[in-house]
């Protein structure tokens, strides 16, 4: 290429460059005689001269964080005009779709090479099998071993050698679940590669269900909410939270129920309430599935513990959607000072 | 540099106020990771002189009570037990939160926060105490949604000599050492899947406020082992309060880290149960946020679509005679930005 157009290059690219790092402090301004929003916001290139007299952008300072905190506290509003034991759900919730999902994170080894432990869910349940697969990009150990320890005490609860699929990418293994098994785990995997050693490992959590749900009763109108009687049969007494998401019959995703309660060893029963505003004028039926049942912590040191569920979902039947009434959700005093205290920020 | 920051906050303790609330509301700071404790292993006295040199740049100042904890210890071991609950107790039994209590936390002490959410009532009514009336948090840096790095280096602690050396010396630059599987302490509470499964969805609907930046305090050496935009420390995925892991460039889905106005195909646009961004700061790296120094300009991460829309902004974005009006952009950028400190903006805001 001829040196001049390299030169020439060379001073376009050092033009725009002084362009592009020109001192944004010297090209902002507003015109005034336009409606002024709360909104503030600075331009990164010479504005045009404007018509009138330019003014200091810090001229609406205040305004600026009082719009956001007025945000905040409609977006708050919005949230609060639901009862918590009833919050709308959208397939876009991946949190509350999947509480019990497992992100994988791959540690990078030399060479561009990398290695994850790959597992179904991150909560296991007795009589489960801890499923797992170790899974390797551009490098393919000769040995691979895997341990279950508990974490705490770091007792070694099942150990084996992990063989290869044919094309030697995964190793995919199951341990056999204990009823010994309860609490926090860690799955560690050790591998030999070309002469050298490397380990991996992750948490994951392994529970002997505290009580299990067997079925659902009836459902029924009561006020505004649609109430389906959970059955549980509790094994360890204690305060439980129930939760459980409510979908179509299409398994289109319409709110997550919460109920809670100090339920006694045996038979019992938890009734999740579906608000009416949540159920987008669907008289149903409905699914219910994606149960998280917890024993709460009581005290500091007492771990969370869990239950499960004899079955995935349970059919809600129909209900006559015009018995419902359209009285409104009435906020507890706590949740009036939070949305008092934003809207206070919002200089309301 | 630590015996300046140490008098720092000895002379802020000396001027501490009797009352430092915000708005009339008792602040109370829960801290993050130390990874010197991993090392030092601290107790006692020395946990609380670190609390408060943690917090000397600017909150420490502003706060009534914290929440000091060793950073060699598990959340739902010893931190709660003897470092947690004592203080849970003692706000009770006070009333310091009779008339609502704001958490200001920082990293690991937002995953800290959100289990003092979940569980303080129960474990307070069950002892008899009145439980706290927790009415927002301001969580800065939140790594509430776990810590890819944590993730790394409990892996990197259990050997191997199949390690990458980028991701060592990653590791070496934020912990300041490898750690021993002996003494990871609360890092195996940060990687993700187990921060993301700790007290995941508290029944209380307690607003929590995110403030994020995409600063660095290592040279961008550990952003390339966390996804997406990150802090140096977290990732977006956790500091924006995302419902998912996921490789984000912004808390919001139409404006940038760097407060450009334009739509965020890779901008977070499901949050946690009452997770709100708040405010981005491009510049402000992981620990930068909680300082009082001005690190560039901030932007409001909760902007609405209005925002996109140039006429309403009523500003001119371009030099015609330049003829660069492809290159024009608008930006939002909060005001007094330009003069103060994240920390400090929301402080002067909220009080």
């Amino acid at each position: 290429m001829p040196k001049k157009v390299l030169l020439v290059m060379l001073l376009v690219l050092l033009a725009l460059a002084a362009f592009w790092f020109w001192p944004k402090n010297e090209t902002a301004t507003v015109a005034v005689d336009k409606p002024q929003p709360e909104a503030m916001a600075e331009p990164r290139q010479t504005p045009v001269v404007p018509a009138v007299a330019p003014v200091p952008i810090d001229q609406y300072q205040q305004e600026e964080l009082k719009q956001s905190f007025s945000l905040l506290s409609q977006a708050y509003a919005a949230d609060l005009s639901y009862p918590s034991y009833s919050r709308p759900l959208t397939s876009a919730d991946h949190q509350l779709l999947n509480p019990n999902y497992f992100d994988t994170v791959a540690l990078p080894l030399e060479g561009g090479a990398s290695a994850s432990l790959v597992l179904p869910k991150y909560r296991f349940t007795y009589p489960e099998p801890v499923v797992f697969s170790l899974v390797m990009e551009s490098l393919s150990p000769q040995q691979v071993k895997a341990e279950l320890r508990e974490q705490q005490s770091g007792k070694v609860l099942a150990q084996a050698d992990l063989t290869a699929t044919p094309d030697s990418t995964e190793w995919p293994h199951q341990f056999d679940g204990s009823e010994n098994w309860d609490g926090a785990m860690e799955l560690v995997v050790l591998f030999e590669a070309q002469g050298k050693t490397q380990q991996l490992q992750t948490g994951l959590d392994y529970s002997y269900p505290v009580a299990t749900i067997t079925g659902i009763g009836s459902s029924s109108s009561r006020g505004s909410d649609l109430v389906i009687p959970v059955n549980l049969d509790v094994k360890k007494a204690g305060m439980y939270r129930l939760r459980a998401n409510l979908f179509t019959e299409n398994k289109q995703p319409l709110a997550v129920l919460t109920a809670e309660g100090k339920l006694t060893e045996g038979s019992a029963i938890l009734d999740l309430k579906a608000f009416k505003q949540v159920l987008q004028q669907q008289a149903g039926p409905y699914w219910l599935g994606t149960f998280v049942l917890e024993l709460r912590s009581a005290m500091p040191a007492e771990a969370t513990r869990y239950g499960d569920s004899k079955e995935p979902g349970f059919v809600v039947d129909a209900i006559d959607f015009g018995q419902l009434s359209d009285e409104p959700f009435v906020l507890n005093d706590e949740e009036k000072q939070r949305l008092q205290f934003l809207q206070q920020l919002a200089g309301g | 540099m630590k015996l300046l920051k140490m008098a720092a906050a000895g002379l802020a303790l000396l001027s501490l106020p009797l009352s430092a609330a915000l708005n009339g509301h008792t602040v109370v700071l829960v801290h993050g990771f130390q990874p010197a404790n991993l090392a030092d292993r601290p107790t006692g006295a020395d946990v609380t002189s670190n609390g408060a040199d943690y917090w000397a740049g600017f909150w420490l100042s502003r706060a009534d009570a914290r929440i000091d904890w060793p950073s060699q210890e598990r959340i739902t071991g010893k931190i709660a037990t003897d470092y947690v609950w004592p203080k849970l107790q003692q706000l009770s039994r006070s009333g310091s939160c009779n008339n609502g209590c704001i958490f200001v936390s920082h990293s690991t002490g937002d995953l800290v926060t959100r289990y003092i959410i979940d569980n303080q009532a129960l474990w307070l009514k069950n002892a008899g105490l009145q439980p706290l009336n927790i009415i927002a948090s301001f969580d800065f840096a939140g790594a509430g949604g776990g810590v890819e790095l944590a993730d790394l280096a409990v892996n990197v602690a259990g050997g191997g000599s199949w390690t990458d050396a980028a991701l060592r010396a990653a590791l070496s630059l934020w912990l300041g050492q490898i750690p021993t599987p002996s003494n990871i302490g609360v890092l195996n509470d940060l990687r993700v899947n187990t921060a993301r499964q700790l007290a995941s969805f508290p029944t209380s609907r307690v607003p929590r406020l995110r403030f994020a930046g995409a600063g660095s305090d290592f040279l961008n050496a550990t952003g390339p082992f966390l996804p997406g935009t990150d802090d140096g420390v977290v990732a977006s995925h956790s500091s924006c309060g995302a419902s998912a892991v996921g490789s984000f460039d912004s808390c919001s889905a139409n404006v940038a880290f760097d407060g450009k106005l334009a739509s965020q195909s890779s901008g977070v646009k499901a949050f946690m149960p009452y997770h709100y961004p708040m405010l981005m700061g491009n510049d402000y790296s992981h620990s930068g946020l909680i300082e009082d120094s001005r690190d560039g300009e901030v932007t409001a991460a909760n902007a609405n679509a209005n925002y996109l829309n140039a006429e309403a902004l009523q500003f001119q974005t371009y030099q015609q005679k330049r003829g660069w009006w492809i290159f024009a952009s608008n930006y939002l950028l909060v005001s007094g930005s330009d003069r103060n400190s994240m920390s400090s903006l929301v402080s002067q805001a909220a009080d």
